[in-house]
């Protein structure tokens, strides 16, 4: 027995070097530690939707959809006014704007976006913005699959989290 | 001049302790390393680490120890704040001379960064080697408590020439100097098993 006792806690010594026993850091630094009500955190999303058009002086409306994956969930709708212009950094016009959906509970989401100048609520068929759009997270400095964004589970309820959104029309 | 000594300590290891050669034992211990804290004004902080080591054939020796280290410390390694482990792989030997007890060890040192695989973290998780020199001793042969130092180079290569350093009288100060700034303290009670 007292042979196999040193043979034993080594094997065991060496599976916790290999799956490094994150849970005792979390006993160390709680703070680290998974949330465990996730459900109840809320964040704030920004998106900025900066769209290069055909003329400036142009007037349309963007509309912004949020799409929970939570069947129990309401899609949100927004519906924004724009005029084409310059922008200080960019020579081509622009559609830009931004939407502000507030007091999201934690979970995963679809965005869309698209241009709406008749007002019928739909996207405009000659401009099929989804294929083109792009979601791009600038804190980590990556795109995000076009329209589908995962909003971390574990989000803290003053996470604030903002993506930039454009596209290109025209094509 | 390096392998002299080296015969020395093993010869007065087998003259001073010959029940000692017949004898393998295994360590299990906890250590405590002081630290300075990450703001200044806050209070000295102690890093806890987990320790194992195993003794065989009467006086060689292999360890390993787990330090935790705080969220700060491993964003000055690693390009994330998160807490994580320092994980010290030592061999050498142990010399037990009555209730005394000496460590001289050499090893690679890892870092293990809080859910690195869960979240694929991708960084260089090699941070050196290290030299250890402790003593301490060893009650009713089931425990016991030392004070251990230990000293971080850059990598196996500069410690091996440091350790040469020490046999030439020219450099020996100068190595003793760089020994002495890498030095971290650490305070460990150990269970023998």
């Amino acid at each position: 027995m007292r042979k196999l006792l040193p043979v034993t806690i080594l094997v065991l010594a060496l599976i916790l070097s290999v799956v490094g026993c994150d849970q005792v850091l979390e006993v160390f630094y709680p703070e680290f530690a998974p949330q465990e009500e996730p459900e109840q955190a809320f964040f704030d999303l920004l998106v900025f939707v900066d769209i290069a058009a055909p003329e400036v002086g142009e007037f349309s409306t963007v509309v912004g959809i949020v799409r929970p994956h939570n069947p129990d969930l309401e899609p949100w709708r927004f519906v924004e006014p724009v005029r084409v212009e310059y922008t200080d950094d960019k020579s081509e016009p622009r559609f830009f704007t931004d939407f502000y959906f507030g007091g999201l509970p934690a979970g995963f989401y679809d965005l869309e976006f698209f241009l709406d100048r008749d007002g019928d609520g739909a996207p405009d068929p000659e401009e099929p913005l989804t294929n083109s759009v792009w979601v791009r997270d600038p804190d980590l400095d990556e795109d995000i699959a076009v329209f589908e964004v995962g909003i971390p589970v574990d989000a803290a309820p003053t996470d604030y989290y903002v993506i930039d959104a454009r596209t290109v029309l025209g094509e | 001049m390096g392998k002299k000594v080296l015969l020395g300590l093993l010869l007065l290891a087998l003259a001073v302790t010959p029940q000692a050669v017949a004898e393998d034992d295994l360590e299990l211990g906890v250590s405590f390393v002081p630290t300075s804290p990450p703001t200044e004004g806050e209070d000295l902080e102690f890093i806890w680490g987990s320790h194992l080591g195993y003794r065989f054939w009467g006086i060689f020796y292999a360890g390993w120890d787990a330090l935790i280290v705080p969220p700060h410390m491993i964003k000055t390694w690693t390009p994330f704040f998160r807490p994580g482990y320092l994980n010290l792989f030592d061999a050498g030997l142990r010399l037990d001379i009555g209730p005394l007890v000496g460590h001289a060890t050499i090893g690679v040192n890892r870092i293990y960064v809080y859910r690195q695989d869960a979240d694929s973290l991708e960084f260089n998780d090699n941070m050196g080697a290290n030299l250890r020199l402790g003593a301490g001793l060893k009650l009713n042969n089931t425990w016991g408590f030392s004070v251990q130092g230990r000293s971080i180079f850059h990598g196996m290569d500069e410690l091996i020439d440091t350790l040469r350093g020490l046999g030439d009288p020219g450099a020996r100060p100068f190595v003793i100097q760089q020994i002495r700034d890498g030095l971290i303290p650490t305070l460990m009670v150990t269970l023998y098993l």
